[in-house]
């Protein structure tokens, strides 16, 4: 029996075309649609989807734990692959003799896991705006792009190939500008929303041109699936191939193009300026699209094509710096700003900066590891900060917050679970991810980009201490009006945000090398275990148990500098240092590098298109124009009123065309 | 002389189709102009009558069901043909086909 797959993507697609409907014919009613229906159709999909994935994933292992029992007990020895992946073909897609693309869902660990958080989280983060967006019109449009953005980041995980994950990716950058610009009566959210877009169809570009140039070296007779692209680089028999010049160059400009889509949707270095800008969105959106999921794809795709990265060396090494200049600068910046959520946002960036180190270093299944745990707690940050937006009514500043657990101590409960993990203090989930980052960098990568990690530690626990301290624990600086409306979210966001909390404390035992789980990294090893081997494990270095109490000692010591900062009155309302400027000022020099290198070339091509090439075409459509008025004019003159003309003239063709039949009568 | 020739026929029929036609062309009174159009009418109904005798191998009775066609659309014509004229003697007080010109502009 073939697996349904395409019912994962359809059920959310389906849910975007109820609420869709739902909120086209309900927008002319007094009320708006019903938003008790559209906001149960917008959560019931999502759940179904994630049911369908937990029962997937448990297919996956349901044959082979019988064929492996049966090979352990008999000794037989065999070496039998733990899992055997399952997809599905839906239709052939293009078939011109050279690309055959069929479009199809591949369903194997890598995929499954991303799915399983995918569409979990999905499914809390869509409970939760239930909650936070009940007062707002739109609110049933927000379910359908909600649900559409979900149907097409299963897509993208799902595929069985670079171009059905394109479809995807596509699509999720679709919903993401219209998240983005969800509260279009303002023209700045419309244009962070249009910023978002291009600079993410930049990255697109490359994602493309990556992907004809892998064509190019796999020869026009593979088919473009993930399966066909492993297997192909996996082969022994093309190590000879790969090894001469002008195939790895080719390698290594694809890898390098496909790169700068992966940091187009991950916000790195150099595409990562519309991430903040992206805040201008719902807060759910927020925590969905720009923390959980979306972003983290370009790690997917990097851990999905891991064995092509594998070959291009010089292309991982620039992945590694990239991710740890963009982790160390978006630090920082996140140490200045004054918005929760840019705050927040900022450090998305630098978790993802993280995430691309570890891949940079060879340790793709850290990198996805690290996008698991990332998932929960970013996740219930940025829930616990809607809930504080949302009790707040709409204040984002956090210089005008503070003292806050005493009126929102469950809000207060989740967020410091968010902030137990991220800071890495132990056994929370970014303990176990980040420390075996960190581990491996040291092993693979060498000491310089070790230490900038670890730096970027400290200063992480730096400033998600001091989000903590100006959020919940210093003296309440907003005005008494806004006091009295103080009240704790409803319970559709709070359910999210204790099950997310929860995941942010014990996630990270997915993987926890000391207590011998290994969950994660087994069902890893088959998408990366290869490329991994062949980049090779490093040479020995400190005890894991060393490097674990060194990054215990960095958070420790990030959380030490934000109290002594926060008792020096550094972090309060007026003060005005060196760290204060313009939190604007921070993003400022990629937006000038941005404009120098992407926008104004477009703006001088466009200008000379205005201004020289149009005018000409324009003065040679009058001239081509004036020459027919005149041919018409001359033409008009041979036409006659007179009756007698006009009927011998007629005459005078019918003799013509008789005499031109007759001729050709043989 | 001997029996009527087809051929015979045929130059009659064209003489009179040119007759009819150099009528129209040449009369510039808007009556006359249709008697030439009822004269090239009636010079293919005896083109098909004498084809109808002729033609080898035709045995079949178009060629004479043709004219009786051709007549009774011409009794048609002619009605409305006349009443047209009536109408435009009416509004232009002429029947002179060179100042029926208005079409130009």
């Amino acid at each position: 029996m073939t697996p349904q797959l395409w019912l994962l993507p359809a059920l959310p697609f389906f849910g975007f075309l109820v609420n869709g409907a739902l909120a086209l014919f309900g927008s002319r009613t007094e009320n708006g649609p019903s938003r008790g229906l559209s906001g149960f159709l917008g959560v019931l999909f999502p759940l179904v989807s994630f049911i369908l994935v937990v029962l997937a994933w448990q297919g996956l292992f349901l044959v082979q734990d019988s064929v492996l029992r049966l090979n352990h007990d008999l000794g037989l020895g065999l070496r039998i692959p733990q899992v055997k992946p399952f997809g599905q073909v839906l239709w052939p897609w293009m078939q011109t003799g050279e690309l055959n693309v069929e479009f199809g869902f591949r369903f194997d660990e890598l995929a499954g896991i991303m799915l399983l958080f995918v569409t979990g989280i999905g499914t809390l983060i869509h409970l939760y705006s239930v909650g936070y967006m009940a007062r707002d019109r739109g609110f049933a449009r927000f379910m359908a792009y909600m649900n559409l953005f979900l149907a097409n980041m299963v897509v993208l995980v799902l595929g069985n190939g670079p171009l059905v994950t394109f479809m995807g990716w596509e699509g999720v950058g679709l919903c993401s500008y219209l998240l983005i610009g969800f509260w279009h009566h303002d023209a700045a959210n419309g244009a962070a929303a249009k910023k978002a877009f291009l600079v993410n169809r930049a990255g697109d570009l490359g994602f493309l041109l990556g992907l004809f140039l892998l064509w190019q070296v796999l020869g026009t007779g593979t088919p473009l699936t993930y399966e066909a692209i492993t297997n192909w680089f996996r082969d022994p028999a093309h190590a000879v191939l790969l090894a001469s010049a002008p195939v790895a160059a080719l390698v290594t400009a694809s890898t390098l193009l496909l790169l700068l889509g992966a940091t187009g949707k991950s916000a790195q270095i150099p595409l990562l300026t519309w991430l903040p800008d992206a805040m201008a969105g719902p807060t759910p959106v927020s925590a969905l699209i720009h923390a959980a999921t979306m972003v983290t794809s370009g790690v997917f795709l990097l851990a999905r094509l891991s064995d092509v990265f594998a070959h291009a060396p010089a292309t991982l090494q620039v992945v590694a710096w990239i991710g740890a200049a963009t982790a160390a600068w978006a630090a920082v910046t996140g140490f200045v700003q004054t918005d929760i959520k840019k705050i927040l946002a900022y450090s998305t960036i630098s978790q993802l900066g993280f995430m691309f180190l570890a891949a940079g270093v060879g340790a793709f299944d850290a990198g996805v590891f690290h996008v698991f745990t990332h998932a929960f707690f970013k996740g219930v940050l940025f829930l616990g900060a809607g809930s504080v937006i949302h009790a707040l009514s709409g204040e984002q500043d956090v210089r005008r917050m503070g003292g806050l657990w005493k009126k929102l101590p469950l809000t207060f409960a989740a967020m410091s679970c968010g902030w137990y993990a991220i800071v890495g203090l132990p056994f929370g989930a970014g303990f176990w991810s980040k420390d075996l980052i960190l581990e491996n960098v040291l092993l693979r990568g060498g000491p310089a980009l070790y230490l900038v990690a670890l730096a970027t530690a400290v200063v992480t626990a730096v400033y998600m201490t001091r989000l903590m301290i100006l959020v919940f624990w210093s003296k309440p600086r907003f005005s008494p009006d806004a006091a009295s409306h103080i009240h704790e979210s409803p319970l559709s966001m709070q359910i999210p945000m204790w099950v997310l909390g929860f995941g942010s404390l014990v996630a990270g035992f997915a993987w926890a090398d000391p207590f011998h789980l290994d969950w994660f990294s087994r069902h890893m090893s088959e998408s990366v275990g290869p490329a991994q081997a062949l980049l090779g494990a490093g040479a020995g270095g400190p005890s894991p148990i060393l490097l674990e109490s060194v990054g215990v000692v960095a958070s420790l010591l990030g959380i030490l500098v934000a109290f002594a900062l926060h008792r020096k009155g550094c972090f309060r309302e007026n003060s005005t240092g060196p760290l204060s400027m313009p939190a604007r000022a921070w993003t400022l020099l990629f937006d000038g590098v941005q404009s120098v290198a992407g926008i104004w070339p477009v703006r001088i091509v466009s200008w000379i298109l205005d201004n020289i090439l149009q005018p000409l075409l324009v003065g040679l459509a009058r001239v081509f124009g004036w020459c027919l008025e005149m041919a018409g004019g001359a033409v008009r003159m041979a036409q006659t009123p007179r009756l007698r003309w006009n009927l011998g003239l007629s005459v005078l063709g019918l003799v013509a065309l008789l005499i031109l039949l007759a001729r050709n009568i043989p | 002389m001997g029996d009527l020739q087809p051929i015979q026929l045929q130059v009659l029929a064209a003489l009179l189709f040119a007759i009819g036609l150099a009528t129209v062309m040449a009369r510039r009174n808007l009556f006359f102009v249709l008697m030439g159009v009822e004269l090239m009418l009636n010079a293919a109904n005896l083109s098909f009558l004498s084809w109808s005798r002729t033609m080898p191998g035709s045995v079949g009775l178009e060629g004479q069901l043709a004219p009786i066609f051709a007549i009774a659309v011409a009794a048609a014509e002619a009605c409305v043909g006349l009443a047209m004229l009536l109408s435009v003697f009416r509004s232009r007080e002429s029947l002179d086909t060179d100042a029926f010109d208005r079409m130009k502009e």
